[in-house]
């Protein structure tokens, strides 16, 4: 299957991660990679309207962290991932090189030569792991789609912020976390669905470490989707939109609100257990 | 050294970003004005004496009692809005960034009127067309309306919207309308905060700081 991916910077761990489970797969082909270009007006405008001053952080730990950012979390992350898939290359570059595919940088992923380029590598799917809101045009190239890994899992939680709004939510029931691959549309992850894995909370857990643990499954989850699609294992399952809404950017008192939910939910994990452990 | 760099860097660069208002000065800003507001307020709306209620129940204090509730006047804004309902149903309250006048007023009494399935769709489409409008556009959101508006009609016309996102997050439980009415207050604040008591539209966005507090205390008890 020939799979062309998009990635937000030439350094991304998760499209590098990605990248490279693609190139060493018998009967996959790597046929090109898009990343964004990092500085552009229309880029940081963009990203910082919808992101506000918390891009800054997200620039930092990507750009100037790198890595490295992974370095100090003791529990297993996308760092973790990336060594035990034998990754070396600390560019999507060198992995271009490696697959024997062009890399190329363009203002933005739907910029008239990135779509040429696109079109021109005859892409059967495309994984996107980020760089920006994806047109019509381009999610008509590929035969089969434009695959995304959302953060949350659809259709109830659409959009941005969505591992802190389940749990701000969540009344009785343990908040539903976890991943999503899908079928990116028109619309804001409403496209259909391919693959939905559920994450639980667990004790320690603050919002920044179950991120880190939905990111490191991020890269697996979606090679392994789209291995089953070269596989015909796979097919997908069209979403109702009256099935979830949108959520938005979290304002820092609801996100205050999110974390004391979050102590509370693991505080009463933690009676739970102990209770059990006691009557056992 | 490049790291150390931005790292020395990125908190300050944080907050000069950040267009949230700290919980600390809105709280400062709310005891200063209250007093003086309920002061010189003219309670006539329904809408009054519901704030004159929950400041009384929250900050206690000396408040003028609110005329009876006038079912008169609540059966009228009932009757406008539903035939401003049959009106407008083939377009939209936001539409290309152009915000109809009036609107949110009327969605906010329509919220509570038993209406057809039809309309109830239309409703709730034009409520999440009204979030999508403000989270994306942010700052820039509910910049024009239509008709044209001067400055102080305008701000009646963004405070209606946040009370009626208030509203939305009250009766349905709907946060994700508290979360936008939090950052349209937080983006009110710096043209209020000087505001003279007796300027009807501080009377409107105090109304909305007070209700938004109720509901955060309620969402945290």
């Amino acid at each position: 299957m020939r799979v062309l991916m998009l990635a937000p910077i030439r350094s991304s761990l998760y499209a590098r991660v990605l990248a490279h489970l693609l190139a060493r797969e018998q009967g996959m082909e790597l046929v090109g990679i898009v990343v964004r270009r990092p500085w552009s007006w229309g880029r940081i405008r963009g990203e910082l309207r919808r992101d506000g001053p918390r891009l800054l952080k997200k620039v930092y730990q990507k750009l100037v962290l790198g890595d490295a950012a992974f370095k100090s979390s003791p529990q297993r992350n996308l760092l973790t991932v990336a060594k035990e898939s034998g990754l070396t290359a600390k560019t999507l570059q060198e992995i271009a090189a490696q697959a024997g595919c062009t890399c190329l940088t363009f203002g933005d992923h739907n910029d008239q030569k990135s779509l040429d380029f696109i079109r021109a590598q005859t892409p059967e799917a495309i994984a996107f792991t980020g760089g920006g809101l994806i047109r019509r045009d381009l999610l008509s190239i590929p035969k089969l789609g434009v695959l995304n890994c959302h953060m949350g899992l659809l259709p109830p939680y659409r959009g941005m912020d969505v591992v802190e709004w389940p749990v701000l939510e969540a009344a009785s029931n343990a908040p539903p976390l976890g991943l999503t691959v899908h079928y990116m549309d028109a619309g804001v992850d409403t496209g259909p669905l391919l693959r939905l894995e559920k994450f639980g909370l667990e004790p320690g857990d603050d919002f920044a470490r179950l991120r880190e643990r939905l990111t490191a499954r991020m890269p697996t989850l979606m090679f392994e989707v789209l291995r089953d699609l070269r596989n015909q294992r796979v097919l997908p399952a069209a979403q109702n939109s009256a099935d979830g809404r949108q959520y938005y950017v979290l304002h820092p008192r609801m996100y205050t609100a999110a974390q004391r939910r979050l102590s509370q939910w693991l505080s009463s994990i933690n009676q739970n257990s102990s209770a059990h452990s006691s009557a056992i | 050294m490049l790291q150390r760099l931005a790292k020395w860097l990125l908190p300050p660069a944080i907050r000069w970003l950040d267009d949230s208002v700290p919980e600390s000065e809105l709280e400062q800003f709310l005891n200063a004005k209250l007093q003086s507001v309920i002061s010189v307020a003219n309670w006539q709306a329904a809408q009054d004496q519901a704030l004159v209620t929950r400041l009384r129940d929250q900050f206690g204090g000396p408040v003028p009692m609110p005329p009876i509730p006038d079912p008169a006047a609540e059966q009228a804004a009932q009757a406008a809005a539903r035939c401003w309902l049959q009106t407008v149903t083939s377009r939209n309250a936001i539409e290309r960034g152009v915000f109809m006048v009036g609107s949110a007023d009327h969605l906010r009494v329509l919220l509570n009127t038993e209406l057809d399935d039809t309309p109830r769709a239309w409703i709730d489409d034009q409520l999440e067309r009204l979030l999508r409008h403000v989270e994306t556009r942010r700052q820039e959101s509910l910049q024009q309306f239509s008709p044209t508006l001067d400055k102080e009609a305008a701000w009646n016309e963004r405070h209606a919207v946040t009370r009626l996102f208030l509203q939305v997050a009250r009766e349905r439980g709907d946060l994700r309308f508290l979360n936008a009415a939090l950052k349209l207050n937080d983006w009110a604040f710096k043209f209020h905060r000087r505001m003279p008591a007796d300027d009807p539209r501080l009377l409107g966005y105090i109304g909305n700081l007070v209700e938004q507090q109720a509901l955060l205390n309620a969402l945290e008890a």
